[in-house]
Parts: structure tokens; C-alpha cells; sequence
């Protein structure tokens, strides 16, 4: 187990293996960081998948450009956020001058949100869970939230490996969609 | 909702094959970045130790020969044997200007002439250079 004043050993020496142009450790950035960055710039660009990758490539190229060494995780995080915000400004700056004030007051908003909670999307998640029906909101559940395998949920719903796989397949477009219109919204 | 971390399912979700095309990009050009500064901070460094060298010679070369009429050299001061008697400096030489009479008098012996205009004469001996 570890303990907080080797957490922050390992981050203060990860961060500075990245601030020294590692390449290890921004392969090891990378792997820990996407995901959570395209999270993140998700629910700044209020839904908008192209803005928000868009956004996601220019973060991570000026982490590889210039970075600093943090003694904890939380403070790099807080960076990286501050970093992937102003990357967003920028491209929103590039390709929607004439929306930059209503951006600016939605994107204080959400940005709000987001420092309160690290990721909101998790709670937008549930609420877009609540609203499936109860067999298919039992099936997500128990594929991802209780890792149960394809082979388990058929035996429990009686249904073919196939028909469960394309059954998630279609309840994770729905998810999706839900999701991008729970953020778009005002 | 069941309590737990739905990081996997947010995952699934966002996932698609221009966000896992993205992921690989991303971490090409990322690593080009990171490689590239890298080898600049190199370049610069091994720039700034291979000047380095160069500017102490070229700091000790001036300071070389500004040392000779800077200060005088001490290991000759060390060797130098100490004078029982100290010599006295000499004296700073003066020109007396004396007058065309006075210019006879010291020679009252040869025949003597001055020529020239007032102001640029020239003694002339009329008797030729004196063998001593």
C-alpha cells in the first residue's frame, strides 16, 4: 500500500522525467492522461466531440512542448486542466469568433462545474443511465459497473452472446447521444 | 445506479474509431515534439560547453599580453639583490637657455660665428671639428 509521501515521490518524479522531454514518460503520460483530458475538454466544449479532440491535440502537444514538475497529482491535474482550458479558448477563438461571448459565459458554467467536480460526466452518466429502461439499464450495469461477462448476462436475460453484444453496442449509442444532448444543454 | 466507477463504461461510450485513430496521432506527434526539443537542448548545450573553452582562451589571451605593461614582473622583483646604498633616481634634465654672449664665452677659444635669422642660429666652428 502506498503512502502519500510516496505518491508524491513517484509524481515529482514522473513530472520531471516529463518536463526533461522523456519519452517514456510521455508514452506513460499519455496512456494515464487521454482519456481523462477528452473527458474533461468534453464538458468544456459542452458536448462538441470535434472541438473538444481538437482541443485534446493541441493539450497534449504543449504538455510535450513545455511541462513542469509537480510534487502532487492534484496539482498536476489542476495544470493539465488550466493548460487543455486555454487550448479550448484557442480553438474556439479560431473557429467561432462570432460565438466567443456566449462560449465565454456558457464555457464559466461548465468550467465551474468541472473544477468542483472532477469529472461531471460521471453524474451526467447516471443520469442518462436513470432514464433507460430497467432491463437495459440492468445489462450496462452489470457489464460495466459489476464486470460481468458477455457469457453471464446471456445465461441471465436468456438471450444469445451475439444478441447481448449488440444489445450493449446499440444501449452505448443511445448513452452517447444522451449524453452529448445533456451537455449541449443550456 | 449501482456505486462504482463507471470509468470503463464512459470509455465504451466515447470511444470510436476517429478517437482511437486520434490517440495514436496524438502520441506520434507528441513524441516528435518531445524528440525534437530534446535534441535542441542538446545541440545548445554541447554549443554552449564547446564555446565555453574557446572564450577562456580567448579571456586569457587578452589578459596576457595586457600583463607586461600592466605590472611589472614580480619574479624578476624577487630575484632582483638588494643595493646597500639606494641609487637616487636621477634628475630630470633641464635645458638653461643662455644668450649669444654667454654662447662666446664658453668657446672664447676658437673662432666662432652664429648664422641664420634670429630665433633659428646656428653656431658654426670656423676652425673645423676639435681632435681630442
Amino acid at each position: 500500500m502506498s503512502t502519500p509521501g510516496a505518491d508524491a515521490a513517484v509524481t515529482l518524479e514522473f513530472t520531471r522525467r516529463l518536463a526533461a522531454h522523456d519519452e517514456a514518460a510521455f508514452r506513460e503520460f499519455h496512456a494515464r492522461y487521454f482519456d481523462r483530458l477528452y473527458q474533461f475538454l468534453l464538458v468544456v466544449a459542452r458536448g462538441q466531440e470535434h472541438e473538444a479532440r481538437e482541443a485534446l491535440q493541441e493539450t497534449l502537444l504543449r504538455v510535450a512542448r513545455k511541462s513542469r514538475a509537480f510534487a502532487e497529482e492534484e496539482a498536476f491535474w489542476c495544470w493539465l486542466k488550466t493548460v487543455a482550458r486555454n487550448a479550448a479558448r484557442d480553438a474556439g477563438r479560431k473557429h467561432h469568433r462570432y460565438l466567443r461571448l456566449l462560449d465565454r459565459l456558457l464555457r464559466q458554467r461548465t468550467t465551474t462545474a468541472a473544477e468542483h467536480n472532477e469529472t461531471p460526466l460521471h453524474t451526467l452518466l447516471e443520469e442518462c443511465l436513470g432514464t433507460l429502461p430497467a432491463a437495459d439499464r440492468d445489462l450496462v450495469e452489470g457489464k460495466y459497473l459489476d464486470g460481468a461477462a458477455v457469457r453471464e448476462l446471456a445465461a441471465g436475460t436468456g438471450l444469445t452472446e451475439k444478441a447481448v453484444e449488440s444489445r450493449l453496442h446499440r444501449l452505448r449509442q443511445q448513452l452517447r447521444a444522451s449524453l452529448r444532448q445533456k451537455l449541449n444543454e443550456p | 445506479m449501482k456505486p462504482s466507477d463507471p470509468k470503463e463504461l464512459l470509455h465504451e461510450i466515447l470511444a470510436d474509431a476517429e478517437l482511437d485513430q486520434l490517440r495514436r496521432t496524438s502520441l506520434d506527434a507528441g513524441l516528435t515534439v518531445v524528440r525534437r526539443t530534446r535534441r535542441q537542448q542538446s545541440v545548445l548545450r554541447v554549443s554552449l560547453l564547446a564555446g565555453l573553452p574557446v572564450l577562456l582562451a580567448l579571456a586569457f589571451a587578452l589578459a596576457w599580453r595586457q600583463l607586461p605593461t600592466a605590472q611589472p614582473n614580480p619574479v624578476v622583483a624577487a630575484v632582483r639583490p638588494v643595493s646597500p646604498s639606494p641609487v637616487a633616481p636621477p634628475a630630470p634634465t633641464q635645458v638653461e637657455t643662455i644668450s649669444d654672449a654667454q654662447l662666446f664665452a664658453l668657446f672664447s677659444g676658437r673662432p666662432l660665428a652664429l648664422i641664420g635669422s634670429p630665433g633659428h642660429q646656428q653656431a658654426l666652428f670656423l676652425d673645423g671639428p676639435k681632435q681630442n
